[in-house]
């Protein structure tokens, strides 16, 4: 990985904090948020946005807004969750692989460069396709195939905090590896492991709404890309709809991304060893 | 970058292909499908396809545009006594588009190759012949098997009849590349998944079609086709607007909007065989549940027609006006029905449980294929939670939807129990385009004659309605036992048809006005150029603007992104 030039100033990162923060609280409270639930049917299909109806209606009448803010929840939902399940895998990984060195490194680092070096967004397409829409199918697709990177960051860290006196110190008075690993080598890889689950996250939702875009998420739930989906279908891009249909949803995950993307940074500056020889 | 230069080259091309023609009697065509060589074993769908290989072959009959068939290569036919001898006296003044007559020798040829090289849509239905034989240069006798009331309609309208000198050695139809017929389009040019171009056969039996060329270019994605057609790049597209962009294109100035029936059914698919949908009294509870005018509001903005409970389309010669009158929507009743039949809620949390007493979740699968069927799906698990029936959408990949309810697979038992409680499904226009279809749709033998039953339905007094229709040579008699059908299926409601889309089209009328609207399947077929006025000289400058602002973007797009990668790779170097 290129060396960044400079620190980037933590303004940014809280700037990236604040958006995710609102996005947080829209999320939570999306219900009472919301003009509308989103699933009711509250007017006419295709309206233009009016005073009642802020971003109109969609193709069988329910409100855009109301979709727009309980989109929120779904998004980042499966960002969240696909991340965990990225994270979780990564960390084993890595733990392991920088733990242990030697032929157990070797094999599971070749396994990262393989799914490294697989393009992400066919194979996540073909995946979801073969497994079918659903929830649950988008975040084991994207958390199967995005681990690779954050077990590679944090195998570099492991094998830093290998050599410390305190995980030798550990190994000598006969610690068994488990308990080394959770007791002594997890709390130092703790803060890089948030880092790059911010950033997973932010990956996650962006392949969130490119699968329900294409018709390949959950097309019933209520999310970014779902809509953006229907309104390509609706013709959303011939008759101007797609100024308060596309246009919105767009938007969110931009903002979305970018929260995520701000503070993973900052965090990954912070505690990457690589990274922080910088300052 | 590379991808880049193949997207300017591509958008290039294609502003070049469809810019505004100078040649009069030119007329551009948006087709939303390739359809490959266009011989009888090559073309690929029903729709564009096979209304695109009639206008290079003729049919020994001909579906009007009433939706009935006459007479077209035939000149004259008469049925023996008994029903099973038919003699045709073809037309002496057709030629092929090679130069070769057109004789009776070409008729039964066509019939024995179909028998002998299997396909789908033509080999089923010549199976009804026995003998077929040459009387004379322009005479065939047909003998069948049993008496047809659906011959005349299928094969007779629907087999395009091919040359015999130019087929007779061929052993491998599918690869084929014979594109000479009868028809009043030849073929001249076909680049795979870019374009084809027809030119007139001015030796059409039926005089010159009205168009002396057409230009049709393969355009896939519907944004794209219909943005060429409002940009005046095509005068005219393949496919039936979204209802969504009526408004639109009804607005447009040089633009008119047509639209009629379509007989493409949309139903609420309920499997008969499990419980609780082999309850009749259940079934007719959803039925009821189900708000059809409002589907045909939301769903198709009003371009659709109510679905009748006898299934037949209210358009169609045989349909049977007094089911009209009774209720079809009326959710009151669907709730006493229920509570009758014992699902209550007990647990008092607004929905019903079984009689028993077990929570109650009913699966409704939607393909994700298809937005109007998945929106269709919410809303009738709207529909039935407002009775109080608690239904999941499940929503798959159209392959996968059909191996799940067993449909489609070639050696698939159709006699086998089906996997599914509800599911959204429709039939395409040709299941209703005369009453012996019904068959197919309703009959109780599921492994040989009801192959398109999928709620696997048995009713042994509609089976024998059914049986009387197809050997009944009598038109009146024929559409009366229809409308005794219809009666019967009103009355098991083996499942809920919910409605009718209509066909609307839009074209630029100053370029061609002379579209003919077949009954039941639209606008793009070979009438629409048989008896119109010429297409006038294509528009000047301004119907070009649309694709050449498109062109412009894209230049300006690319040079974007080459100076952003330019940018990027100095970055990188720097470092």
């Amino acid at each position: 990985m290129l060396k960044r030039r400079r620190a980037r100033s933590p303004a940014l990162g809280l700037v990236g904090a604040g958006i995710l923060l609102a996005l947080g609280l829209v999320a939570l409270l999306a219900p009472w948020l919301s003009p509308y639930d989103p699933h009711h049917r509250a007017s006419r299909p295709f309206l233009p946005p009016s005073a009642g109806h802020p971003l109109g209606t969609n193709d069988i009448g329910q409100d855009i807004a109301s979709e727009l803010i309980h989109g929120t929840r779904v998004s980042l939902l499966i960002g969240v969750l696909a991340a965990a399940v990225a994270l979780s895998l990564g960390t084993l990984v890595g733990l392991v692989a920088g733990y242990y060195g030697g032929p157990v490194d070797v094999l599971l680092m070749r396994l990262v460069d393989v799914v490294l070096v697989v393009p992400f967004l066919p194979l996540v397409i073909l995946l979801a396709a073969y497994l079918g829409p659903g929830m649950w199918n988008t975040v084991l697709v994207i958390g199967g195939l995005a681990w690779a990177r954050p077990a590679r960051v944090i195998r570099s860290q492991v094998m830093s905090l290998r050599s410390r006196c305190y995980v030798v110190a550990s190994q000598a008075m006969g610690g068994r590896p488990a308990h080394v690993l959770s007791g002594h080598v997890l709390p130092g890889i703790m803060p890089l492991a948030l880092a790059q689950f911010v950033l997973a996250a932010s990956h996650g939702i962006l392949v969130e709404a490119s699968l329900s875009f294409l018709g390949l998420g959950d097309p019933v739930r209520k999310s970014w890309g779902s809509m953006l989906h229907y309104a390509q279908l609706r013709g959303a891009f011939l008759t101007g709809a797609w100024r308060w249909w596309v246009l919105p949803a767009g938007l969110m995950i931009t903002l979305t991304t970018l929260g995520f993307t701000l503070v993973g940074y900052w965090l990954e500056e912070r505690f990457d060893p690589r990274l922080r020889g910088g300052r | 970058m590379w991808k880049v230069h193949r997207w300017l080259a591509a958008s290039i091309l294609l502003a070049l292909l469809v810019s505004p023609a100078t040649a009069s009697g030119r007329l551009r065509v948006g087709l939303h499908a390739d359809e490959s060589t266009l011989t009888p074993y090559s073309y690929v769908t029903g729709d564009p396809g096979y209304n695109l290989l009639l206008f290079v072959y003729d049919t020994l009959f001909q579906i009007n545009a009433d939706g009935v068939p006459e007479p077209w290569l035939v000149e004259a036919w008469a049925w023996s006594e008994d029903g099973r001898q038919l003699t045709l006296d073809l037309r002496a003044d057709v030629i092929w588009h090679d130069g070769e007559p057109f004789t009776a020798a070409d008729v039964v040829f066509t019939f024995d190759y179909v028998r002998r090289y299997a396909h789908t849509r033509w080999t089923g239905p010549a199976q009804a012949i026995e003998r077929i034989e040459e009387a004379g240069r322009h005479r065939v006798v047909i003998t069948l098997r049993d008496p047809s009331a659906g011959f005349i309609y299928q094969p007779l309208a629907d087999q395009p009849i091919m040359p015999k000198h130019l087929w007779k050695d061929v052993t491998d139809p599918r690869t084929f590349d014979g594109r000479i017929g009868t028809g009043p389009f030849r073929l001249v040019e076909y680049v795979p998944d870019q374009y084809y171009r027809f030119e007139a056969n001015r030796q059409y039996f039926r005089g010159p079609p009205a168009a002396e060329e057409l230009v049709m270019p393969i355009i896939k994605d519907s944004t794209a086709l219909f943005t060429a057609l409002k940009a005046g790049e095509v005068d005219a597209v393949s496919r039936t607007l979204t209802p969504e962009l009526v408004g639109e294109f009804s607005a447009l100035p040089r633009m008119r909007v047509v639209s009629g029936p379509l007989t493409v059914t949309y139903l609420l698919c309920l499997n008969n065989q499990v419980t609780p949908f082999d309850d009749r009294d259940f079934r007719r509870a959803v039925a009821l549940a189900v708000d059809r005018r409002d589907m045909v509001d939301t769903l198709f903005l009003g371009h659709a027609r109510l679905g009748s409970p006898g299934w037949v389309h209210p358009d169609l010669p045989w349909y049977h006006e007094e089911l009209d009158r009774e209720p079809a929507f009326d959710p009151d009743l669907a709730r006493q029905l229920l509570d009758r039949l014992g699902y209550l809620d007990v647990d008092n949390d607004g929905l019903r449980e079984w009689p028993d007493g077990r929570g109650m979740t009913l699966a409704l699968l939607a393909s994700s294929h298809d937005p109007i069927r998945l929106r269709g799906a919410e809303l009738v698990a709207a529909y039935l939670k407002a009775v109080g029936l608690r239904v999941n959408v499940v929503v798959m990949e159209r392959a996968s939807l059909s191996a799940r309810i067993g449909w489609g697979e070639p050696d698939h038992d159709y006699s086998k129990p089906r996997n599914y409680e509800m599911v959204m499904w429709g039939w395409s226009a040709p299941v209703q385009s005369w009453p012996g279809r019904m068959l197919g749709v309703f009959h109780s033998d599921h492994r040989n004659v009801g192959t398109l039953n999928l709620q696997g339905s048995s009713d042994p007094l509609l089976d024998t309605v059914l049986e009387q229709i197809v050997t009944t040579a009598d038109l009146e008699r024929q559409f009366e036992l229809a409308r005794q059908a219809q009666r019967r299926i009103a009355d098991t409601i083996p499942f809920v048809t919910l409605l009718y889309p209509d066909g609307v089209y839009a074209f630029n009328a100053e370029a061609y006005d002379g579209w003919v609207f077949v009954k039941g399947q639209g606008i793009f077929n070979k009438l629409s150029f048989l008896g119109g006025s010429p297409p006038a000289p294509a528009a000047g400058p301004s119907s070009g603007t649309g694709g050449r602002v498109a062109v412009i973007a894209l230049l300006l797009l690319a040079v974007v992104a080459v100076g952003v990668a330019w940018r990027r790779r100095l970055a990188v170097s720097a470092r």
